[in-house]
């Protein structure tokens, strides 16, 4: 029982140690440091760059894109592969023809 | 000088606007930072990033609530996506040394006292904001504006885009939890 008085007597104590603490301030010349940082943020190239590419609007725009041209690389690939070349046709078809004639006069009766 | 007059200016580009608004405005910033972060480090981190947004986007800010509301929006944001990076890090680094990296794990700083307590306070502090840093987030936040920052129910709630009810109930569980948090401490350390 008195252990428990105890504890709760440590709790509330620890409870009302920030009571009315004064607020905490930065270490001093903050805006200087802050001037600096800013101005070595403008300077640099590569960080505006990426600040430009991570807008949300160019980012869905180059996304879009590249979707946009693997889709015509894909389609463009699946309507090559059923065509046949119209010379293609022909050529086989000559050696079609070629073959018959051969068979013919090889297997023709004397 | 008026708030709006300042931020007009401000957002014409106005140097000693900015640095007025900052001076006048850097130790909301700081303290409130510094109760969710607890390192002096970090919190000057935080404090200098929330400027700098401020800076970047003050075109965007629509006047529809207080500059400081706005402010102390930024301030936790910022705040708690730094203490979601540490979290990372430390596991990511844990994660490093199991597989026998010469990554240095990420040890815990030693305890945090806010430079405000009383020397005769300074254990009993210790231990309450170890045991605020075990809260979960929106408790520590409101909890962090409330006694820390010395904001009234009506101001924490305006920030947090809560009602006055849910800002009560949140405080009531910050406080219950804390307590709860405390006396396991007192018992352990009693074993």
């Amino acid at each position: 029982m008195n252990k428990q008085i105890h504890i709760s007597k440590q709790v509330d104590e620890a409870l009302a140690s920030i009571d009315d603490i004064p607020r905490a301030e930065p270490n001093p010349f903050f805006f200087t440091r802050l001037q600096a940082r800013i101005s070595h943020q403008e300077s640099s190239f590569w960080v505006r760059v990426t600040g430009i590419l991570t807008r949300p609007a160019i980012a869905a725009f180059g996304v879009m894109a590249i979707l946009m041209i693997n889709t015509a690389v894909i389609i463009n690939k699946a309507s090559a592969s059923t065509e046949v070349p119209e010379h293609a046709e022909m050529a086989i078809a000559d050696e079609y023809n070629k073959t018959i004639a051969y068979y013919a006069i090889e297997n023709a009766q004397p | 000088m008026n708030e709006a007059i300042l931020i007009e200016r401000l957002k014409q580009g106005d140097e000693s606007a900015f640095k007025q608004i900052v001076e006048s405005s850097q130790g909301l910033v700081y303290n409130t930072a510094l109760g969710i972060v607890q390192s002096a480090e970090d919190a000057e981190d935080v404090a200098q990033e929330v400027f700098v947004q401020l800076y970047e986007s003050i075109n965007s800010f629509k006047g529809e609530s207080k500059l400081t509301t706005w402010l102390y929006r930024i301030t936790i944001s910022k705040a708690m996506d730094h203490l979601r990076r540490k979290k990372r890090k430390k596991r990511f680094a844990f994660v490093q040394s199991l597989f026998g990296a010469d990554e240095e794990l990420v040890h815990d700083p030693p305890d945090f006292v806010h430079p405000g307590v009383s020397l005769d306070n300074k254990e009993r502090a210790k231990e309450l904001f170890r045991a605020i840093d075990q809260l979960p987030p929106n408790q520590k936040i409101a909890f962090t504006l409330h006694r820390i920052e010395g904001l009234s129910y009506q101001e924490v709630s305006a920030i947090m885009k809560m009602s006055l009810a849910s800002v009560e109930s949140l405080l009531h569980r910050a406080r219950k939890n804390l307590k709860k948090i405390l006396e396991t401490t007192y018992l352990e350390s009693k074993d």
